[in-house]
């Protein structure tokens, strides 16, 4: 056989089984035209194939013409089927491009738009469902500032406004927008600028990203860090004010000591008196400055709650208000009756109404008037609803309200952080009510503040009440005569040359015998050489050589039945607090007075 | 001696690799398209040849000529079975990257 018949068939055959092939895979070889095209190629590829071997194999030519021109469509499918290709290629690229642009947009997180030069929306992708809680359909045709609040959409507007003149892109533009459910969503856009192909503006495509949790973690984040921040100046402020009190006080007790054995030395008419009373006054400011500062940092020594009546605390102090306030505010009390009795330490409550008493002052620097009123109240689970820290019960309601600048609402929310002032520089510490705040807190109470701005301010501060009759005191009573010595052997312990000077004239010329000594060794020396003949030891806790617990364990096993009365500057831990109410010591704070002093030597020496 | 349709197939042919020429880059991202675009170049090859066998050693290049046919046709077969029947060039809608 002739070879090119032998090649021929083998043509016929290749081009049949790719024929086949085809027939097998219809449905799912190519696209339509496509499959046509290539079908129409490979049947005349056939039929050339059959032509040629019924040619060389010598069967017949009658097929030969026919063959010649159907040839001529080959390459005219080749490049149909070419061209057909190419474009289901590119067809099927598109499809898969949409694909993908459709699969990022639902897979990410964020929301995908596009809004046209006017800055609406013409695309919306699924998530804005998520992030304001509108269909997509919803939002096309609305701009995004029709989504936020009018001042954010104002600002918001303006901003991308400049941008859109600039046609830049731009990102993290952060907005605020309201939820269809009312709550508000942060969102951080970007975006960049869409053009045609003719280069004209057609909009901005870009994406919102809902930053809501981030900035509030954020915003969680500064606050625990302006707490840490606080804490820390709390702290340096307690190390500082522990550190200063004990000189302080040692300097306050020689101050107000000396100031009123001067006072006791003149007569009441003199202008001297008059003088002198100016720098008492100022010394017992100075020592409540220091005990402020101290209360603040905790670093105060424990309370001693006992049951009080506020009406009481507000009279023994009253004298001390007229003198605060001056002579061109008036002060109205009130004071409710059968007032229940409240838990309390009598010195801090005394600070919570001086306090308040001192911030009214302030608040009317042209005059006006302070009313000071107490009342029973009862607190219902209502109230409760309404104030979410009060608790139902029984209170003593104290009001302390002026007729002042009154404070905004912005003022009111600081007004409890500690240095937060709104008084000149050098008027006010600005510890004042937080030291009122963390008081009451200990207490068990609460705050209530109603204020407008130059409508005045009303503080009402809840205690809670018990029904324990507070025990009458009778110190005020008491003469200096009653707390004379009958000359009672003292040994005095003080290494502060100007309070044991002080203290050893003092309790001298009131009736002791007193023997004074610079610290501890000493002390030891003269209880030694003296024969152990002393009444009591009135010792400074903190001493150059020795603490004054430690002395007085050594003095009282040689003469157990001494008696003891410690005191000191310090109101930290410095002070030994629990060691002493342990070992059940008396003990008198620095700065003390004359007659705190007598007091409580006489009470040391003749227990009640 | 050279027929005319075979001379008109000639340029048609050349006219085809033209555009393939013009369109290399997108035909060769086309599943096997270096198999098919063999097959077209040895199709190609049998009308040259076809032609110049008119002018000299008729029975040699006679004998190419048909060799290249079915050469052209063995490497279609093979181009289809590849991407119909092993699914190379199937397209499915559903086909995505994710």
């Amino acid at each position: 056989m002739n070879p090119v018949a032998i090649f021929e068939i083998f043509a016929f055959l290749a081009t049949l089984v790719a024929l086949i092939i085809l027939w097998s895979n219809w449905e799912r070889a190519f696209r339509q035209d496509t499959r046509l095209l290539f079908a129409g190629l490979l049947v005349l590829t056939l039929f050339v194939n059959f032509s040629n071997v019924l040619e060389w194999s010598g069967i017949t030519r009658d097929m030969d013409t026919l063959e010649d021109y159907v040839q001529i469509l080959a390459p005219l499918l080749w490049v149909f089927f070419f061209y057909a290709f190419i474009q289901e290629a590119a067809a099927q690229e598109l499809r898969e491009s949409r694909e993908r642009f459709r699969s990022l947009v639902e897979v990410t997180s964020d929301w995908i738009w596009e809004v046209d030069a006017n800055a609406t929306y013409t695309y919306a992708s699924p998530n804005v469902k998520n992030f304001l809680g509108y269909e997509p359909r919803e939002v096309i045709g609305k701009t995004p500032f029709d989504f936020m609040p009018s001042e954010e959409a104002n600002r918001v507007a303006a901003e991308f406004n400049a941008i859109k003149e600039a046609r830049r892109p731009f990102s993290g533009l952060e907005n605020l927008n309201r939820h269809k459910e009312g709550r508000l969503v942060t969102l951080e856009t970007s975006g960049v600028p869409i053009f045609d192909n003719k280069g004209t503006f057609r909009g901005y495509r870009g994406i919102d990203r809902d930053i809501t949790e981030r900035r509030l973690m954020e915003e969680e984040r500064e606050k625990m860090q302006m707490q840490l921040f606080q804490s820390q100046k709390m702290e340096a402020i307690g190390i500082l004010a522990g550190g200063v009190a004990h000189d302080f006080n040692n300097l306050l007790t020689t101050i107000q000591g000396y100031t009123e054995v001067a006072m006791l030395k003149v007569d009441g008419a003199n202008p001297i008196y008059r003088d002198l009373n100016h720098i008492h006054y100022a010394s017992i400011r100075a020592a409540e400055l220091t005990r402020q500062l101290l209360l603040f940092s905790r670093k105060q020594p424990p309370m001693e709650l006992t049951p009080l009546n506020l009406n009481r605390a507000i009279k023994n102090s009253l004298e001390m208000f007229r003198r605060l306030i001056g002579e061109d505010i008036a002060i109205d009390i009130s004071l409710g009756i059968d007032l229940l009795a409240v838990c309390a330490d009598a010195g801090s409550i005394d600070q919570v109404i001086m306090n308040l008493v001192v911030n009214a002052r302030d608040a009317m620097p042209d005059g006006g008037k302070i009313t000071i009123k107490t009342e029973n109240v009862t607190i219902d689970k209502e109230y409760c609803t309404v104030f979410s820290y009060a608790q139902p019960g029984e209170f003593v309601c104290l009001s302390v309200a002026d007729t002042g600048v009154g404070m905004d609402k912005e003022t009111i929310q600081h007004a409890f952080e500690p240095f937060f002032s709104t008084k000149k520089p050098g008027k006010g510490t600005g510890l004042g009510l937080p030291v009122v705040y963390g008081i009451v807190k200990q207490h068990g109470g609460w705050i209530n503040v109603y204020s407008e701005s130059g409508l005045g301010s009303t503080f009402n501060v809840y205690f809670p009440a018990v029904f324990i009759e507070p025990e009458e005191k009778s110190d005020e009573a008491i003469s200096l005569q009653e707390l004379q010595g009958r000359n009672e052997r003292i040994l005095l312990v003080e290494d502060e040359e100007s309070v044991r000077e002080f203290a050893a004239i003092v309790l001298g010329e009131n009736g002791y015998v007193v023997v004074a000594a610079a610290d501890a060794k000493e002390a030891l020396d003269i209880f030694e050489k003296e024969k152990e003949v002393f009444h009591l030891i009135l010792s400074d806790v903190v001493l150059p050589d020795q603490s004054g617990l430690q002395l007085v364990d050594k003095l009282l096993l040689r003469k157990p039945d001494v008696r003891i009365l410690l005191c000191s500057g310090y109101m930290d831990e410095k002070s030994q607090w629990p060691v002493i109410n342990e070992k059940g010591f008396r003990f008198i704070q620095k700065p003390y007075t004359l007659v705190n002093l007598l007091r409580a030597v006489r009470e040391a020496i003749e227990p009640v | 001696m050279v027929q005319e349709n075979e001379v008109v197939t000639l340029l048609l042919g050349v006219g085809v690799l033209v555009f393939v020429i013009a369109n290399r880059l997108q035909l060769q991202r086309l599943p096997g398209s270096r198999i098919l675009i063999s097959g077209f170049y040895v199709y190609l090859g049998g009308r040259i040849l076809t032609v110049l066998e008119g002018f000299f050693w008729g029975e040699s290049l006679n004998f190419l000529e048909h060799l290249c046919s079915a050469g052209s046709n063995v490497l279609v077969a093979i181009w289809c079975w590849k991407v119909l029947r092993k699914g190379e060039a199937v397209y499915n809608e559903s086909r995505s990257h994710f």
